[in-house]
């Protein structure tokens, strides 16, 4: 189902007074949704918290639903919001980071499952995605993780195709530096 | 890692599976949640209504009230007021002054009205008869 037919069924459901438009929402969104917001919070738990508080604020008010004209979009804005609270509220991001020194791969990523164990190069790369700008980490997420064209990606973060491809591209720029600096480091 | 297989790498990356029975719990959640709250809006609409038609209810009673006192005290004060003076108070009254005593008074005022109409003749004379 597109995310216009979803749109005008959840509109449907929530006319009836429905709860049935939620799970509409988490099959149709979802997915997508937790992973914007893993790249966002790096952390598992916290993605998922903020998942369930952007499911609860729906069944709260499910008649803001009524007023939205793009549905895709507004989701993502939401979960940019709850997540960007998230952050400024989080006091514990120093003590994770310093967690993840290791070299593990940091707990919101995973290898895809028809790949080999995690390798020492898996897992730098993982942390240097994870230490990536906040804009450039949700485009490598979107595209790279979620499979997205770039037209999707620049539609669900709401900024322009050029601007998407540009974080994109910066953002290899980003990973190839930092693992070009690792090369020359190790013995 | 070779910097330049840094797209490689990525596609073997994804973000983590979700945590065993998330969409459960969150449709769990969100759904007890919906139908609180649309119970919660009902009741509130229920003892909306039921507000408002209590207050119109009062407003009728009082509007009922107020009209029905408006009749009584127009009725009350029809009844008290002293009626107005006639020609033929008027004209008993003269004829009382020039010392006709009260039938002869009566007599003409019954004429009095209209001393041209033939009826009032006819009154006339019978009186004077008598």
């Amino acid at each position: 189902m597109t995310a216009d037919a979803i749109q005008r069924r959840v509109r449907d459901l929530v006319r009836g007074d429905d709860p049935a438009a939620l799970e509409l929402l988490y099959e149709g969104f979802a997915p997508s949704l937790l992973a914007f917001l893993l790249s966002r919070l790096r952390s598992r738990a916290d993605a998922e918290d903020a998942l369930q508080h952007l499911f609860l604020d729906l069944a709260r008010r499910p008649r803001q639903l009524l007023g939205v004209r793009d549905l895709e979009p507004w989701l993502f804005t939401k979960a940019r919001n709850l997540s960007t609270d998230r952050l400024r509220v989080r006091a514990r991001e120093a003590a994770r980071v310093e967690a993840m020194e290791g070299g593990a791969l940091p707990d919101w990523m995973d290898l895809a499952p028809r790949s080999a164990p995690a390798t020492a190069d898996d897992a730098a790369l993982a942390t240097a995605v994870d230490g990536l700008p906040d804009d450039q980490r949700e485009v490598v997420v979107l595209k790279a993780f979620q499979g997205l064209t770039f037209a999707e990606v620049a539609a669900r973060l709401g900024v322009s195709l050029n601007t998407a491809a540009s974080r994109w591209r910066y953002a290899l720029e980003k990973l190839r530096a930092r693992l070009a600096g690792e090369a020359r480091h190790e013995p | 890692m070779n910097p330049d297989r840094i797209e490689e790498g990525l596609a073997r990356l994804r973000t983590a599976s979700p945590s065993p029975g998330l969409q459960t719990r969150i449709l769990a959640v969100a759904r007890d949640e919906w139908t609180r709250r649309s119970a919660a809006r009902r009741a509130f609409r229920v003892a909306a209504w039921r507000w408002a038609a209590a207050v119109a209810a009062v407003w009728v009673v009082c509007i009922g009230v107020s009209l029905r006192e408006d009749a009584l005290t127009s009725r009350a004060l029809a009844s008290s007021r002293p009626a107005a003076p006639t020609r033929t108070d008027g004209a008993i009254e003269i004829l009382r002054e020039a010392g006709l005593n009260g039938a002869y008074a009566r007599l003409w005022s019954a004429a009095a009205p209209d001393l041209s109409a033939p009826s009032s003749w006819a009154v006339l004379r019978t009186g004077i008869v008598l």
